[in-house]
């Protein structure tokens, strides 16, 4: 027999016994495993909503921004250079040859030198109609009209706001009270509290949840942000760029916590050679994210008195935790460690904004308020017993600009 | 993969008409299948994730991974070779990812070292309690354990082991030697002390 097995291979005979080998797994993995399936389920079909959400939103925004693209660019080619081209007209022969200045009327283009039709004409076929020319009168007259529908805007609004060179009198764009029409670039920046909520995929993680729950901190940090906000009407606007912010908490392993659970996990998750737990020390992990975040939001603002308004916005974020690092205090030595790989890098953050908004003029706008943000998916990655999930609360101040030439 | 060791792939399931079934239930979510899949298979999965962790609750949890991953990715099991092989190697990838991220795998090896090997056969471990042989392969370092368990025992060649593992194919080989001398040696340190897997006699 012994002769027999002489000639068998050491891998073989190696993989034999490995095969030969099992165990039983303990009766509540199975519990593990179906949460697991559970979560991911769940946060597949939050994804996708969230995705679904935002498309419709993007598309929405972009379908506005065409339509309202080219209702203008309509308006400007009617403006600029007329329905017909001036050969196309019957112009009689003694409007021809008129050669008075024409008169000034706002928003008609006087640049086109070569031309013997008065400008009076031109505002005619500005407006589309080419059935009769007006005469001299009938130009003046008209005039008179846009130029009383200025001075009533002028009257009414606070600061009306010409266009001229659009050629068509729907085109005196007359700004909102808001002084918000189109484009506009906000930064804000601002001071948060960051917290996290805690769930436990599994039942050996609810030690370390009850001990976290008991001893964690809340971290602070900053958020700034970078926006382009464009308003669709006085009062909803759009905003999307960039933020950055720093969110985080801090982890205290004090006397008491002597679960070996417990500083199984963190030696194990945290590369700690040593235990993190000893006798009569504390221990303190202070955990920061930094976050790079993409949002779209949606706000909604009012006027409350005179340039004091109010605005609340709503949207999602994807976001992007560029840099994490972990800062160990451990017998009075402090450790600067990069982010384990158990942490997720993409997330996906609910957002919120509540500001004042105070018009300095027709162009910049100061705002104060609160910002907030939710993530919605765990700090760790699925396979981490650990759902952790982080928020922020802060002050923000901020400054809006409309863009020029709108 | 090189599937050297195809005797690995036996079904547990025997009907192969039962299995298809009970995989298709569990590709339409149907957790009652899952939990028979997983009962079904779950002992032995665990018993390849034990010689890979370090202990009995890192095995468990690369286990717990691993069939979240395999019911996940369940859809993509063209029904063609063994369902245990698709699944023994989604649970060894898992371990493998576990170990890559969470533990610092040393492949420190003097390659000059670990040329100079004893030719080693397979009498010592024919004779040894599986139970005994699995600890010796837990008792070598991280490195030299994963190397071996993944060429000797999963049937990886050392040019895929080194891909797995982000290292040299000579440092895979050179792993492996080591690997295979230390544990040879402590086999024969066993037989010295007499411990065998004699017939009839099995461990609890």
């Amino acid at each position: 027999m012994r002769e027999f097995r002489f000639h068998k291979s050491f891998e073989d005979e190696l993989a034999k016994k490995a095969d030969q080998f099992s165990m039983q797994p303990s009766s509540r993995l199975w519990d593990g495993v179906e949460s697991g399936l559970n979560k991911g389920a769940a946060v597949k079909a939050r994804i996708k909503l969230a995705g679904i959400g935002s498309g419709i939103t993007l598309i929405a925004l972009l379908a506005i921004l065409i339509w309202r693209n080219n209702d203008h660019s309509t308006s400007k080619a009617l403006g600029d250079k007329g329905v017909l081209p001036p050969t196309s007209l019957n112009i009689p022969a003694e409007l021809q040859q008129q050669s008075a200045p024409a008169p000034v009327i706002p928003g008609i283009e006087q640049s086109e030198k070569n031309t013997s039709i008065p400008s009076a004409v031109k505002t005619i076929k500005a407006e589309g109609s080419i059935a009769s020319i007006p005469s001299k009168e009938q130009a003046s007259s008209q005039n008179r009209m846009e130029s009383s529908s200025i001075a009533y805007n002028r009257f009414h609004i606070d600061k009306p706001e010409l266009n001229p060179g659009k050629g068509n009198k729907q085109n005196y764009r007359i700004k909102s009270q808001n002084y918000t029409d189109g484009w506009n670039l906000m930064v804000q920046a601002g001071a948060n509290y960051n917290y996290r909520n805690l769930n436990t995929a599994n039942p050996y993680a609810d030690e370390v949840k009850s001990t976290r729950d008991r001893t964690d901190r809340y971290l602070a940090g900053l958020a700034i942000n970078a926006r382009v906000r464009y308003f669709w009407s006085e009062r909803v606007s759009f905003s999307t760029g960039i933020n950055y912010r720093q969110t985080g908490e801090r982890i205290a392993i004090q006397e008491a916590d002597t679960s070996p659970y417990y500083n199984a996990l963190f030696n194990e998750y945290h590369y700690s050679e040593k235990s993190v737990y000893r006798p009569g020390q504390t221990t303190t992990f202070t955990n920061r994210y930094h976050q790079i975040e993409i949002p779209l939001m949606i706000h909604f603002s009012r006027t409350i008195h005179g340039r004091l308004g109010v605005s609340s916005g709503i949207g999602l974020a994807a976001v992007y935790s560029f840099s994490n690092h972990y800062k160990l205090y451990d017998y009075r030595v402090y450790h600067y460690a990069t982010a384990p790989i158990f942490l997720r890098n993409f997330n996906l953050a609910l957002q919120g904004q509540l500001m004042a908004e105070y018009r300095l003029n027709s162009r910049f706008m100061l705002q104060a308020g609160i910002d907030a943000s939710y993530n919605m998916l765990s700090t760790y990655a699925d396979y981490y017993p650990i759902n952790q999930k982080q928020y922020s609360v802060g002050g923000m101040l901020g400054v809006q600009w409309r863009f020029k030439g709108q | 993969m090189t599937v050297r060791n195809s005797r690995l792939s036996q079904p547990i399931v025997r009907s192969m008409r039962d299995e298809v079934s009970l995989i298709k239930a569990c590709i339409q979510q149907n957790r009652a299948a899952q939990k028979k899949l997983y009962e079904l298979y779950s002992p032995k999965m665990l018993g390849v994730c034990y010689r890979y962790a370090a202990s009995k609750e890192e095995a468990e949890d690369m286990l717990q991974e691993g069939f979240i991953r395999a019911f996940q990715k369940l859809d993509t099991f063209r029904f063609q070779g063994s369902f245990e092989g698709w699944l023994r190697r989604i649970i060894v990838n898992t371990a493998i990812n576990i170990l890559r991220k969470y533990q610092n795998l040393k492949y420190e090896c003097d390659i000059e070292s670990a040329g100079n090997t004893p030719a080693a056969s397979g009498d010592a471990i024919t004779s040894m309690y599986t139970k005994e042989v699995i600890e010796l392969i837990r008792a070598l370092p991280n490195g030299y354990r994963t190397v071996l368990n993944l060429y000797a025992v999963e049937g990886y060649s050392h040019r895929e082991i080194a891909d797995m593992l982000g290292i040299n194919e000579s440092s895979s080989r050179s792993q492996y030697t080591r690997a295979k001398t230390l544990l040879t040696k402590r086999l024969e340190e066993l037989e010295a002390f007499g411990v065998k897997d004699h017939a009839g006699i099995s461990l609890p």
